[in-house]
Protein backbone atom coordinates (compact mmCIF):
# COMPACT_ATOMS: atom_id res chain seq x y z
CA UNK A 1 0.00 0.00 0.00
CA UNK A 2 2.70 2.30 0.91
CA UNK A 3 4.38 2.11 -2.49
CA UNK A 4 1.36 2.31 -4.13
CA UNK A 5 0.83 5.38 -2.30
CA UNK A 6 4.89 6.68 -2.86
CA UNK A 7 3.58 6.00 -6.95
CA UNK A 8 0.69 8.30 -7.24
CA UNK A 9 2.33 10.84 -5.37
CA UNK A 10 5.77 10.60 -7.82
CA UNK A 11 3.87 11.64 -10.41
CA UNK A 12 3.99 15.73 -9.78
CA UNK A 13 6.64 16.18 -7.55
CA UNK A 14 7.95 19.44 -5.65
CA UNK A 15 9.94 21.30 -3.39
CA UNK A 16 9.93 23.33 -0.82
CA UNK A 17 13.20 25.04 0.46
CA UNK A 18 14.48 27.02 3.25
CA UNK A 19 14.52 30.61 2.99
CA UNK A 20 17.53 32.31 3.06
CA UNK A 21 17.30 36.16 4.84
CA UNK A 22 19.58 38.86 3.90
CA UNK A 23 21.69 40.15 6.67
CA UNK A 24 20.25 43.71 7.01
CA UNK A 25 22.81 46.66 9.54
CA UNK A 26 22.03 45.19 12.94
CA UNK A 27 20.91 47.09 16.24
CA UNK A 28 24.33 48.68 16.60
CA UNK A 29 24.72 49.63 13.38
CA UNK A 30 21.67 51.38 12.45
CA UNK A 31 21.92 55.67 13.56
CA UNK A 32 19.24 57.33 16.12
CA UNK A 33 16.02 57.61 14.72
CA UNK A 34 16.05 55.75 12.11
CA UNK A 35 12.81 53.39 12.60
CA UNK A 36 12.97 51.52 9.24
CA UNK A 37 16.26 50.77 10.42
CA UNK A 38 15.31 49.72 13.80
CA UNK A 39 12.60 47.58 12.35
CA UNK A 40 14.83 45.55 9.77
CA UNK A 41 17.21 44.91 12.53
CA UNK A 42 14.61 43.81 15.07
CA UNK A 43 12.97 41.48 12.51
CA UNK A 44 16.48 39.86 11.71
CA UNK A 45 17.22 39.88 15.45
CA UNK A 46 13.54 38.10 15.81
CA UNK A 47 14.75 34.90 13.10
CA UNK A 48 18.15 34.55 15.08
CA UNK A 49 16.29 34.20 18.44
CA UNK A 50 13.90 31.97 16.31
CA UNK A 51 17.34 30.21 15.02
CA UNK A 52 18.78 29.66 18.28
CA UNK A 53 15.82 28.33 19.86
CA UNK A 54 15.98 25.76 17.21
CA UNK A 55 19.33 24.90 18.19
CA UNK A 56 18.55 24.53 21.71
CA UNK A 57 15.72 22.03 20.97
CA UNK A 58 17.92 19.78 18.46
CA UNK A 59 20.91 19.84 21.01
CA UNK A 60 18.40 18.48 23.92
CA UNK A 61 16.57 16.62 20.87
CA UNK A 62 20.15 14.82 20.95
CA UNK A 63 20.68 14.21 24.61
CA UNK A 64 16.89 12.46 24.81
CA UNK A 65 18.31 9.95 22.35
CA UNK A 66 21.17 9.13 23.54
CA UNK A 67 19.90 8.59 26.50
CA UNK A 68 17.34 6.42 25.42
CA UNK A 69 19.95 4.33 23.11
CA UNK A 70 22.41 4.01 26.03
CA UNK A 71 19.79 2.89 28.88
CA UNK A 72 22.12 2.00 32.03
CA UNK A 73 25.21 3.54 30.72
CA UNK A 74 23.68 6.75 29.74
CA UNK A 75 25.94 8.51 32.65
CA UNK A 76 29.34 7.46 31.00
CA UNK A 77 28.93 7.74 27.09
CA UNK A 78 26.59 10.64 26.76
CA UNK A 79 29.01 13.00 28.65
CA UNK A 80 29.64 14.27 24.91
CA UNK A 81 26.03 15.87 24.53
CA UNK A 82 25.26 16.61 27.98
CA UNK A 83 28.10 18.81 28.03
CA UNK A 84 26.95 20.29 24.81
CA UNK A 85 23.57 21.36 26.35
CA UNK A 86 25.38 23.09 29.26
CA UNK A 87 27.13 25.11 26.88
CA UNK A 88 24.54 25.59 24.54
CA UNK A 89 21.84 26.11 27.02
CA UNK A 90 24.14 28.42 29.34
CA UNK A 91 25.03 30.44 26.25
CA UNK A 92 21.16 30.24 24.92
CA UNK A 93 20.58 32.10 28.65
CA UNK A 94 23.26 34.36 28.99
CA UNK A 95 22.43 35.77 25.81
CA UNK A 96 18.22 35.82 26.11
CA UNK A 97 17.95 34.92 28.99
CA UNK A 98 15.65 36.92 31.32
CA UNK A 99 14.49 39.94 29.03
CA UNK A 100 10.92 38.33 29.54
CA UNK A 101 7.75 38.07 27.26
CA UNK A 102 8.45 42.08 25.93
CA UNK A 103 11.85 41.45 25.31
CA UNK A 104 13.07 42.75 21.76
CA UNK A 105 16.69 43.58 20.22
CA UNK A 106 16.72 46.72 22.45
CA UNK A 107 16.80 45.08 25.48
CA UNK A 108 18.79 42.41 24.51
CA UNK A 109 21.67 44.56 23.25
CA UNK A 110 21.47 46.54 26.58
CA UNK A 111 21.64 43.23 28.28
CA UNK A 112 25.23 42.24 26.26
CA UNK A 113 26.19 46.22 27.10
CA UNK A 114 25.48 44.79 30.71
CA UNK A 115 27.16 41.96 30.83
CA UNK A 116 30.08 43.54 29.09
CA UNK A 117 30.85 46.30 31.58
CA UNK A 118 30.79 43.45 34.42
CA UNK A 119 32.99 41.75 32.10
CA UNK A 120 35.54 44.69 31.97
CA UNK A 121 34.70 45.66 35.31
CA UNK A 122 35.65 41.40 36.92
CA UNK A 123 38.31 42.06 34.70
CA UNK A 124 39.90 45.62 36.07
CA UNK A 125 39.27 43.61 39.56
CA UNK A 126 41.75 40.84 38.74
CA UNK A 127 44.06 42.93 37.67
CA UNK A 128 44.29 44.89 40.78
CA UNK B 1 -40.62 -10.07 29.38
CA UNK B 2 -43.02 -12.78 31.05
CA UNK B 3 -41.98 -15.84 29.01
CA UNK B 4 -38.36 -15.87 29.22
CA UNK B 5 -38.10 -14.31 32.61
CA UNK B 6 -38.41 -16.39 35.29
CA UNK B 7 -39.63 -14.05 38.21
CA UNK B 8 -40.71 -10.64 38.73
CA UNK B 9 -43.36 -8.80 37.15
CA UNK B 10 -43.15 -6.64 34.17
CA UNK B 11 -42.67 -2.63 35.40
CA UNK B 12 -43.65 0.74 34.04
CA UNK B 13 -40.06 1.92 34.81
CA UNK B 14 -40.21 6.05 35.27
CA UNK B 15 -37.18 7.38 34.33
CA UNK B 16 -36.25 11.47 33.19
CA UNK B 17 -37.03 11.94 29.68
CA UNK B 18 -34.18 11.36 27.18
CA UNK B 19 -35.94 12.13 24.28
CA UNK B 20 -34.49 15.78 24.32
CA UNK B 21 -30.74 14.91 24.76
CA UNK B 22 -31.03 12.15 22.22
CA UNK B 23 -32.69 14.66 19.52
CA UNK B 24 -29.38 16.82 20.28
CA UNK B 25 -26.53 15.05 19.56
CA UNK B 26 -28.56 13.35 16.80
CA UNK B 27 -28.63 16.98 15.40
CA UNK B 28 -24.97 17.45 16.26
CA UNK B 29 -23.56 14.41 14.67
CA UNK B 30 -25.54 15.02 11.50
CA UNK B 31 -24.76 18.53 11.25
CA UNK B 32 -20.99 18.01 11.97
CA UNK B 33 -20.41 14.76 9.79
CA UNK B 34 -22.44 17.36 7.34
CA UNK B 35 -18.86 19.50 6.55
CA UNK B 36 -16.77 17.24 8.50
CA UNK B 37 -17.22 14.15 6.12
CA UNK B 38 -16.03 16.41 2.56
CA UNK B 39 -13.71 17.90 4.24
CA UNK B 40 -11.73 14.92 5.97
CA UNK B 41 -12.44 13.21 2.30
CA UNK B 42 -11.02 16.10 0.63
CA UNK B 43 -7.76 16.09 2.79
CA UNK B 44 -7.13 12.14 2.59
CA UNK B 45 -7.40 13.05 -1.02
CA UNK B 46 -4.63 15.58 -1.14
CA UNK B 47 -2.39 13.58 1.07
CA UNK B 48 -2.37 10.47 -0.77
CA UNK B 49 -2.30 11.74 -4.05
CA UNK B 50 -0.73 15.10 -4.63
CA UNK B 51 1.59 14.28 -1.35
CA UNK B 52 3.57 16.87 0.73
CA UNK B 53 6.78 18.59 -0.87
CA UNK B 54 10.12 17.42 -0.30
CA UNK B 55 13.12 19.68 1.20
CA UNK B 56 15.72 20.21 -1.75
CA UNK B 57 18.58 23.13 -1.83
CA UNK B 58 17.84 25.67 -3.72
CA UNK B 59 19.09 25.37 -7.19
CA UNK B 60 21.79 28.30 -8.14
CA UNK B 61 20.29 31.18 -10.06
CA UNK B 62 16.87 30.47 -8.97
CA UNK B 63 14.80 32.29 -6.38
CA UNK B 64 11.66 30.30 -5.28
CA UNK B 65 8.32 32.39 -5.15
CA UNK B 66 7.12 33.11 -1.69
CA UNK B 67 4.52 30.02 -1.39
CA UNK B 68 7.10 27.64 -2.55
CA UNK B 69 8.33 27.64 1.66
CA UNK B 70 5.87 25.60 2.65
CA UNK B 71 5.76 21.84 2.69
CA UNK B 72 2.05 21.04 3.15
CA UNK B 73 0.22 21.67 -0.24
CA UNK B 74 -2.89 23.24 1.03
CA UNK B 75 -0.56 25.28 2.88
CA UNK B 76 0.94 26.10 -0.12
CA UNK B 77 -2.41 26.77 -2.08
CA UNK B 78 -3.50 29.19 0.82
CA UNK B 79 -0.18 30.63 0.85
CA UNK B 80 -0.48 31.37 -3.03
CA UNK B 81 -3.98 32.40 -3.82
CA UNK B 82 -5.60 33.79 -0.23
CA UNK B 83 -2.63 36.08 1.74
CA UNK B 84 -0.11 37.92 0.56
CA UNK B 85 3.48 37.64 -0.05
CA UNK B 86 5.27 38.35 2.97
CA UNK B 87 7.49 40.62 1.26
CA UNK B 88 4.19 42.99 0.81
CA UNK B 89 3.63 43.26 4.59
CA UNK B 90 6.77 44.01 5.04
CA UNK B 91 7.27 46.43 2.79
CA UNK B 92 3.31 48.15 3.87
CA UNK B 93 4.82 47.86 8.07
CA UNK B 94 8.12 49.96 6.65
CA UNK B 95 5.80 52.35 4.59
CA UNK B 96 4.31 53.19 7.52
CA UNK B 97 6.87 53.34 9.87
CA UNK B 98 8.20 55.70 7.57
CA UNK B 99 4.97 58.23 7.12
CA UNK B 100 4.96 58.18 11.56
CA UNK B 101 8.47 59.22 11.55
CA UNK B 102 8.62 61.73 8.86
CA UNK B 103 5.44 63.24 10.83
CA UNK B 104 7.21 62.86 13.85
CA UNK B 105 10.53 64.31 12.71
CA UNK B 106 8.02 67.30 10.90
CA UNK B 107 6.20 67.77 14.27
CA UNK B 108 9.54 68.26 16.37
CA UNK B 109 10.73 71.10 13.81
CA UNK B 110 7.15 72.76 14.43
CA UNK B 111 7.71 73.12 18.16
CA UNK B 112 11.34 73.86 17.79
CA UNK B 113 10.30 76.84 15.14
CA UNK B 114 7.71 77.74 17.18
CA UNK B 115 9.80 78.20 20.08
CA UNK B 116 12.31 80.02 18.66
CA UNK B 117 10.20 82.70 17.06
CA UNK B 118 8.27 83.28 20.31
CA UNK B 119 12.06 84.13 21.84
CA UNK B 120 13.61 85.60 19.00
CA UNK B 121 10.20 87.89 17.90
CA UNK B 122 11.75 87.67 14.37
CA UNK B 123 9.68 85.81 12.33
CA UNK B 124 6.29 85.68 10.58
CA UNK B 125 4.88 83.93 13.67
CA UNK B 126 3.48 85.50 17.34
CA UNK B 127 2.76 89.20 16.23
CA UNK B 128 0.51 90.69 18.00
CA UNK B 129 -1.69 93.98 17.54
CA UNK B 130 -0.84 96.78 19.34
CA UNK B 131 -2.69 100.11 19.71
CA UNK B 132 -1.86 103.16 16.86
CA UNK B 133 1.40 104.97 18.03
CA UNK B 134 -0.33 108.19 16.73
CA UNK B 135 -3.37 107.62 19.85
CA UNK B 136 -0.61 107.86 22.29
CA UNK B 137 -1.38 111.97 24.29
CA UNK B 138 1.96 112.97 25.13
CA UNK B 139 1.32 116.37 26.25
CA UNK B 140 1.56 117.30 30.04
CA UNK B 141 -0.96 115.44 32.34
CA UNK B 142 -2.38 117.63 35.90
CA UNK B 143 -1.67 114.84 38.02
CA UNK B 144 1.41 112.55 37.58
CA UNK B 145 0.27 108.98 37.95
CA UNK B 146 -2.01 109.26 34.79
Amino acid sequence: VAEWIERQQAKNKFYYYHQKFRRVPDLSECMEGDYLCFFEAEAQWRRDRMVDQEIVAIVRERVGACQQREGPNQYQNCAKEMEQLVQVTKAYQDKYGDLGVHGNARTCLMKQKHRMMEERKAQANADE
Amino acid sequence: PIRHSSHGKRMFIIKATRFYDARFLNLLRFYIFLTGIPVAVFITYVNIFIGEAELAEIPEGYVPEYWEYYKHPISRWIARYLLDPPEKNYEKAMALLDVEAKKTELRLMELEARRLMRARGDGPWYHYETPDKNLTDDSMKATPDN
